[in-house]
């Protein structure tokens, strides 16, 4: 069996080999930090401004669909919308379309409850109510818009909805302000625009890992989606906007670096692959000519 | 097939579209309230689909057990996993700190974990599988990469241009292509929900 070249060598590359280029890449800004700046991006100034914006008193309603795999992506940018919204008085009921969300957002109650002013104590039923996981259909979007108390009775912790002060005069889509939705990476955010967005013309901003942009930016561009924040570089700027700086920040020097590594590992393979083809005489109809 | 079961699903998607579709033009009194109760109908039963699913797993799980197929084994490891998820929800409530912990250290971790592998199996499959074969696939490839790269950071310190060239592609030809995609999928709903109204569609009742 003839020898393989230098060529074919690279391009059966044992993947172990690419595993730890990408760990080593991974990890030297975890030892090293590289002091990378973080553009902040329209859609995310956008986001951050309707947040930073909100008049006092204003309702908020705060969907969740991220699961402990894409929490790292979105985490960062909810939480401190969570904060933002209640350093501004402003009241918010949670929900999840998700049933292995609601511990996150427990979660995600206890850091804002640590990073709010000692002088400012949340009061539930007053500043927030949650209402847990409900059925992630598009239908749940549409009972919530025409009649929230009619559809959810009691909250996630068996309390009466009717009972909540803050809940007095929120009876249905109409009477909130502004809806976050927090996508995941589900691509659910259909249910917001099409049953409660484009309704009632509710401002809507998105929360999303990055998967999920290509098709968000439509509705950016239309004026649909008010702002968006996506994935861990949409966190990042978040933090930095905020002045909150935390995982997201310190998460993208390593997915950074990494995107380095692979963009030139796939630079590599395919100039591999362009010698190869060309080196090799075709025929016109593309196959190989023996 | 009798009439009630051919005819009935038909007349009951019939009145139901007809009810929520007119509750938007029609402020009609009383009209309003039946549609909302309609939608409330709607997500209980997806409510209930959860546990439609949650019996579909456990047979054909507990099939594979009996059956003694191939990787059986994770088929108890996934029914005693269950077992005791339900269990312990049933017993000490969904805001226990029993069902925390099973969450914070069982599930969160293995879900996590299962996702951040993909980078390593993207970064093997890529290196094998994402060349430019044809005209369409290099075109794919170098704007798959300009946009990878061109949305981190590092890519702007490196050159401005890769972020408005990746904001390009992003912001004009993606959303060119979607936008495309996007309405002829409505238009296919839009036609599929009127032959669902009229009974020309039978494919959701199982029919061919």
């Amino acid at each position: 069996m003839a020898e393989k070249t230098f060529i074919e060598k690279i391009q059966e590359i044992d993947p172990k080999i690419l595993y730890a280029i990408l760990i080593i890449s991974l990890l030297i800004p975890y030892v090293r930090p590289l002091g990378i700046p973080i553009p902040i991006g329209a859609e995310t100034r956008s986001y951050w401004n309707y947040i930073a914006n909100m008049p006092e008193g204003s309702v908020v309603a705060m969907q969740l669909a991220s699961d402990p795999s894409t929490i790292p992506q979105t985490r960062s940018a909810h939480q401190i919308t969570m904060l933002k919204l209640f350093q501004q008085n402003c009241k918010i009921v949670f929900f999840t379309l998700r049933d292995d969300a609601p511990p996150l957002h427990e979660e995600m109650m206890q850091w804002v409850e640590a990073h709010l002013p000692s002088s400012k104590k949340l009061a539930y039923g007053v500043d927030y109510v949650n209402l847990g996981f409900l059925a992630d259909t598009e239908a749940t979007i549409a009972a919530i818009v025409a009649d929230l108390k009619g559809f959810v009775e009691e909250d996630a912790y068996g309390n009466s909805l009717s009972s909540q002060p803050m809940m007095a005069n929120v009876n249905s889509g109409e009477d909130f302000d502004l809806i976050v939705w927090n996508d995941g990476s589900r691509g659910i955010y259909m249910f917001a625009l099409r049953q409660w967005q484009e309704k009632l013309g509710t401002p809507l901003l998105i929360i999303a890992s990055t998967i999920n942009k290509p098709g968000i930016m439509n509705y950016l561009q239309s004026g649909q989606v008010a702002g968006a924040a996506f994935g861990t570089e949409g966190g990042a700027q978040i933090e930095s906007i905020s002045g909150y700086i935390g995982d997201s920040t310190k998460a993208t020097e390593p997915g950074s670096l990494s995107a380095l590594v692979l963009t030139i590992v796939l630079l590599i393979s395919n100039t591999i692959y362009l010698v190869k083809r060309f080196q090799t005489p075709t025929n016109v109809k593309g196959g190989n000519v023996k | 097939m009798s009439l009630y079961k051919s005819q009935g699903p038909i007349v009951v998607a019939f009145l139901t579209a007809i009810i929520v579709i007119t509750s938007n033009f029609i402020d009609a009194p009383g009209l309003s309230q039946i549609s909302s109760d309609v939608k409330n109908f709607g997500a209980i039963i997806a409510g209930f689909a959860l546990f439609v699913g949650l019996i579909g797993i456990v047979q054909s799980h507990a099939n594979n057990v009996t059956r003694k197929k191939p990787l059986w084994q994770y088929s108890v490891l996934l029914l005693a996993v269950l077992a005791l998820f339900l269990g312990v929800g049933l017993i000490y409530g969904n805001q226990s700190s029993q069902f925390k912990w099973i969450y914070d250290t069982i599930y969160g971790p293995l879900t996590a974990t299962t996702y951040s592998l993909l980078a390593f199996w993207v970064c093997s499959a890529a290196y094998r599988a994402f060349k430019p074969r044809s005209m369409e696939s290099a075109i794919l490839v170098v704007c798959g990469l300009l946009v990878f790269f061109g949305v981190q950071p590092i890519a702007s310190v490196i050159s401005p241009a890769f972020n408005s060239i990746q904001a390009f592609i992003m912001n004009v030809l993606n959303v060119a292509g979607t936008r495309g995609i996007v309405i002829g999928v409505g238009l296919g709903i839009l036609g599929f929900g009127l032959r669902v109204l009229v009974g020309w569609e039978r494919s959701w009742m199982g029919a061919d």
